[in-house]
């Protein structure tokens, strides 16, 4: 099992962290922080595959070691595959549930290289 | 004056954040524009380590007076332990912070904007990538400080730090690859200068590569020492005519004042294994350097006017014994 925290507001330049960045994995059960599990700009999901598996998300897209895109690989937040139960967890600022559980077929179908 | 936003990291209950790069993600866009400066502290509750790369700065508005500094909490670095001047001079996370990425490909910490600063971190990668990473062409506020550095990087050109342009002084790099890799890369610089680094490769791996590597414009070493590699540095006409006080275990074709050509094992304390990389008593570096950056050494050791030692560490007790005999001499005459 695995945490991904999920950025889901763009930065505005163009080697800037966007929705659907994974900006940190933790293992199942991880201590996250008051700001970590309370900020707007991310979302904690539970998927039952191996941080192995995901830690893929965390590389940036490099040119010559030079940031084009915070991260290769997205969670694509907007994908038409997105659950209504995810989409809506997506869409409520305040945070109320805290960590949402993502089924590991969901995962990787929501998985897509950054345009 | 900027307001100056420090943040605690750590795994345990009531830090700020669990992990850097959510520090670093929830830093504002435009930090210029809010007039602040970030600082994260970093608390040694736990290694952070990951599978893939530990954080990446890129993307946030700064300037010089705005700038992004990584560094540890109060008396979480190794620069802080009780046995700072006696503990082996090498990565170990139970000494203080340390970085830690265990996959090829990436490196632990990408820095790829201007005005960030890494201070008193211990930085590994125990796989094939470099522990750092800056490859900008023009990012001369960035600046690498008393960090120590390991990997396992096999690339030439890569190296086990790449810094492409800003400040790095006062750091022990460690490359590790068996049987290639260099230490230091700058590729592609500017003007960058280099102050008190030393570089090596364990002299139980086989000698490959370059020190110091530089594929165009001009880089000034001050101070710098490198070991255990094939050549000191790539292309002697890459390192600035103002160079100088180097030491190395090959020749160095440039510069002045340069200690070349010395035995590896007479330097430092320990240079096979995990090694220990203080420099020990009777090395040739000793008081071998001149004035450069800064007035301490990698764990905090105040460096004497005039009679500094070349590399990252300054041997404090050959110099206090040889002020002790200078005092008693005086007292004598």
């Amino acid at each position: 099992m695995a945490e991904l925290l999920i950025r889901i507001i763009d930065r505005p330049t163009s080697d800037g962290s966007k929705r659907g960045d994974v900006i940190a994995v933790g293992a199942d059960g991880h201590g996250w922080s008051l700001a970590e599990l309370t900020n707007p700009l991310w979302r904690i999901v539970r998927v039952p595959v191996t941080e192995t598996e995901v830690a893929a998300f965390l590389r940036p897209r490099l040119t010559d070691g030079i940031v084009q895109r915070y991260r290769d690989l997205i969670v694509d937040v907007d994908s038409p595959q997105v659950p209504a139960a995810l989409a809506q967890f997506i869409a409520d600022n305040t945070r109320q549930t805290p960590v949402f559980d993502l089924d590991a077929a969901t995962i990787r179908k929501l998985r897509a290289s950054r345009v | 004056m900027p307001t100056v936003v420090t943040k605690s990291i750590g795994s345990a209950g009531g830090r700020d954040y669990s992990t850097i790069a959510t520090w670093f993600d929830a830093i504002p866009d435009d930090i210029v524009a809010v007039d602040e400066e970030h600082v994260g502290q970093c608390y040694n509750d736990s290694e952070f380590s990951s599978a893939s790369n530990l954080v990446t700065f890129s993307g946030v508005t700064v300037n010089s007076s705005h700038d992004i500094t990584l560094e540890c909490g109060p008396g979480q670095s190794f620069r802080d332990h009780a046995n700072k001047l006696t503990n082996p001079l090498r990565y170990d996370q139970s000494k203080g912070v340390g970085l830690k990425c265990t996959s090829a490909g990436t490196a632990t910490v990408v820095v790829s904007q201007n005005f960030v600063i890494l201070r008193g971190l211990q930085i590994i990668n125990t796989a094939d990538g470099p522990a750092i990473d800056n490859n900008q062409a023009a990012i001369a506020g960035a600046e690498v400080a008393y960090c120590l550095c390991e990997s396992s990087e096999d690339s030439e050109f890569t190296a086990a730090v790449r810094w492409r342009s800003g400040v790095i002084h006062n750091t022990l790099v460690i490359a590790r690859n068996s049987a290639a890799g260099s230490g230091v890369s700058f590729s592609f610089p500017g003007s960058l200068n280099v102050y008190n680094v030393t570089v090596v490769r364990p002299s139980d791996l086989t000698a490959a590569h370059h020190a110091f590597y530089a594929d165009s414009g001009t880089v000034t070493l001050v101070n710098c020492a490198g070991f255990g590699f094939t050549n000191f540095v790539n292309n002697s006409s890459h390192f600035g005519s103002s160079s100088s006080n180097n030491a190395s275990d090959n020749t160095i074709g440039f510069g002045t004042s340069n200690q070349a050509s010395l035995t590896y094992t007479s330097q430092f304390e320990s240079t096979t294994g995990s090694g220990d990389f203080k420099l020990k008593t009777g090395s040739a570096l000793i008081d071998a350097g001149t004035a450069s950056i800064g007035t301490v050494d990698i764990v905090g050791t105040t460096r004497p006017a005039g009679d500094e030692d070349i590399g990252a560490w300054e041997l404090a007790s050959a110099d206090a014994s040889r002020d002790d005999a200078k005092l008693v001499f005086r007292a004598a005459v």
